[in-house]
């Protein structure tokens, strides 16, 4: 196997590396790693994984032998949306936390137990949150301790009790590959998070011990027992379990929460603005939308019940978690993806060479994106111009469905309002014509609705073959 | 709350060290050498709790079989 075949994320653990050929993902496993594999799908674990929604299923894919000699190939189910714990609502965080430690307890009953506990092995396949990292299975060995214990306090707790007690810390932390070292968290965390017990042991004390660890590798094992260290294992389990429950994110407001309840549309003009944009998703074929900008949801919703997958992309925490949770029904919960990412800010491709992790845009690209009544925001409050929008949205979907808002309009006045500097010059950046030709450079227009509200406008553009 | 004084901490790590096994690992993930051994504290802790329930359930089973015995004035005669 080539080493230019390999997934630029798949090279740390020596077990093994994800690989693609003509569009399908493989893994392949290392000799040394096959009979932890085997274990996996003996012992029971696998199926009782996959047949609870916890596990990405794999195909063992004997007829490929092109990875080497004793090298097992498995080709795993590929997933629609990528995304990265900085993208995560605080519930998704709690979720992906909760299904690791699950996947431990289960683990560990089994005679295995995960060797890592990245928030990158976790992914969400609509609102379910999956465990990707088939490679993470190892057999229990007889020492009382968790590798990943570590990994896993950085990676999940310690974030989710930054985001619980001091909101906004953890956004400071950005696209970071190692979580949020535990001495880091213990500083900002208040000191009345010493009284809670999960918190006290597994964040302060835990970053106490580590600080005073002079960083010398540990003695060679005694062999112990291995029913003992499956005691203590089911027992830390329990333990983060507690810790990470108590972390539980509450639904908050913010200043766009209630945006569908204020906003500029009447019931009528709301409607014709949604059949627009379902005639214009079911006019580019679209089996996949990404809705930027999404506020509650309410269009990306709308998508899913007519059967287009959509990644619903916002900003606002508030909204985001909202969309999170009325995602979790039955309807959307496997098509309605939810991250939430400023779009003026994505994140960026990071990790080794700055190619191990890809960046927002690359793995975002879909059949078609919906940018309703955000243009505006982005062009009036963040200063970027028409033919920038039309760039990023020409890179993210063939189709694109772009709601115009005009200078007169109440919520552009607002937005203007704060701005110094218009002129008549700066409001002619801002019109409709100089909308059309930024988008022009780079897409047909299909179709344009009746101003609605305002004198709002939506368009469906295609991008033009370079 | 007054914060755990750091060298009671330490001390506690040590102790609890020299109780439990040495630890290694031979993945590829780096545990970090004080979370490893805090596991070991986190095993005593676990351990001592393991024993508060045993003892809360051996006095609660005492005291039921206290209660059941009936009172010196009904023993029959």
């Amino acid at each position: 196997m080539s080493m230019q075949a390999r997934h630029p994320a798949s090279f740390r653990d020596p077990a093994g590396f994800l690989f693609e050929d003509q569009g399908v993902l493989y893994r392949a496993v290392h000799p040394d790693a096959a009979p932890d594999v085997d274990l996996l799908f003996a012992s029971g674990l696998y199926n009782e994984l996959v047949a609870q929604g916890l596990l990405v299923a794999h195909r063992r894919a004997d007829e490929r032998t092109d990875a080497g000699a004793g090298w097992l190939t498995l080709q795993p189910e590929r997933l629609p949306v990528i995304s990265y714990a900085c993208e995560w609502t605080d519930a998704q965080l709690h979720a992906a936390a909760m299904l690791t430690l699950d996947i431990q307890r289960r683990a560990l009953r089994h005679g295995m137990s995960l060797k890592d506990a990245s928030s990158f092995n976790v992914q969400f396949v609509g609102a379910r949150a999956v465990f990707i990292d088939i490679l993470s299975f190892t057999r229990a060995n007889a020492t009382p301790a968790w590798v990943a214990y570590r990994q896993f306090c950085e990676h999940f707790l310690g974030p989710l009790a930054l985001r619980r007690h001091v909101p906004g810390a953890a956004a400071l932390a950005g696209a970071a590959l190692e979580g949020i070292p535990l001495s880091l968290v213990a500083r900002l965390l208040p000191w009345r998070t010493w009284l809670q017990p999960g918190l006290a042991l597994h964040v302060h004390l835990h970053a106490r011990a580590m600080s005073g660890a002079d960083g010398t590798a540990p003695r060679a094992a005694r062999p112990g027992s291995p029913a003992a260290a499956q005691a203590f294992g089911l027992r830390l389990t329990e333990s983060l379990e507690a810790a990470v429950r108590r972390t539980r994110p509450a639904l908050r407001s913010s200043a766009w929460s209630d945006y569908r309840q204020n906003n500029t549309y009447s019931s009528s003009a709301a409607d014709t603005k949604l059949e627009f944009v379902a005639a214009a998703v079911a006019r580019s074929g679209a089996t996949r939308a990404v809705d930027l900008g999404a506020n509650d949801g309410h269009y990306a919703r709308e998508l899913v019940a007519r059967g287009v997958a959509c990644t619903a992309v916002e900003m606002d925490a508030a909204c985001c978690e909202r969309i999170y949770q009325s995602s979790l029904s039955p309807a959307c919960s496997p098509s309605l993806n939810t991250l939430r990412v400023d779009l003026t800010n994505p994140t960026p491709a990071h990790g080794w060479h700055g190619r191990e992790r890809a960046s927002f845009i690359e793995r975002l690209r879909c059949d078609a994106t919906l940018s309703l009544a955000i243009v505006h925001h982005l062009s009036i409050t963040h200063q970027v111009p028409f033919d920038a929008i039309a760039a990023m949205l020409a890179d993210l979907a063939p189709d694109a469905i772009v709601e115009y808002v005009p200078t007169s309009d109440a919520m552009s006045q607002r937005l203007l309002a704060a701005r110094t500097g218009i002129t008549p010059a700066y409001l002619a950046t801002l019109s409709e014509q100089a909308f059309l030709e930024a988008f022009g450079a780079r897409f047909d227009c299909l179709s344009r609705s009746e101003p609605l509200a305002h004198g709002r406008i939506l368009f469906h553009f295609r991008r033009r073959a370079a | 709350m007054k914060t755990p004084s750091p060298d009671l901490i330490r001390f506690a790590i040590c102790v609890s060290t020299l109780s439990a096994l040495p630890l290694t690992s031979h993945a590829y993930l780096d545990p970090g050498t004080g979370s490893l051994l805090f596991q070991s504290l986190l095993a005593v802790l676990f351990g001592i709790g393991v024993a508060f329930r045993q003892l809360r359930q051996w006095i609660a089973k005492v005291w039921a079989f206290i209660l059941r015995r009936p009172p010196p004035g009904d023993d029959p005669k």
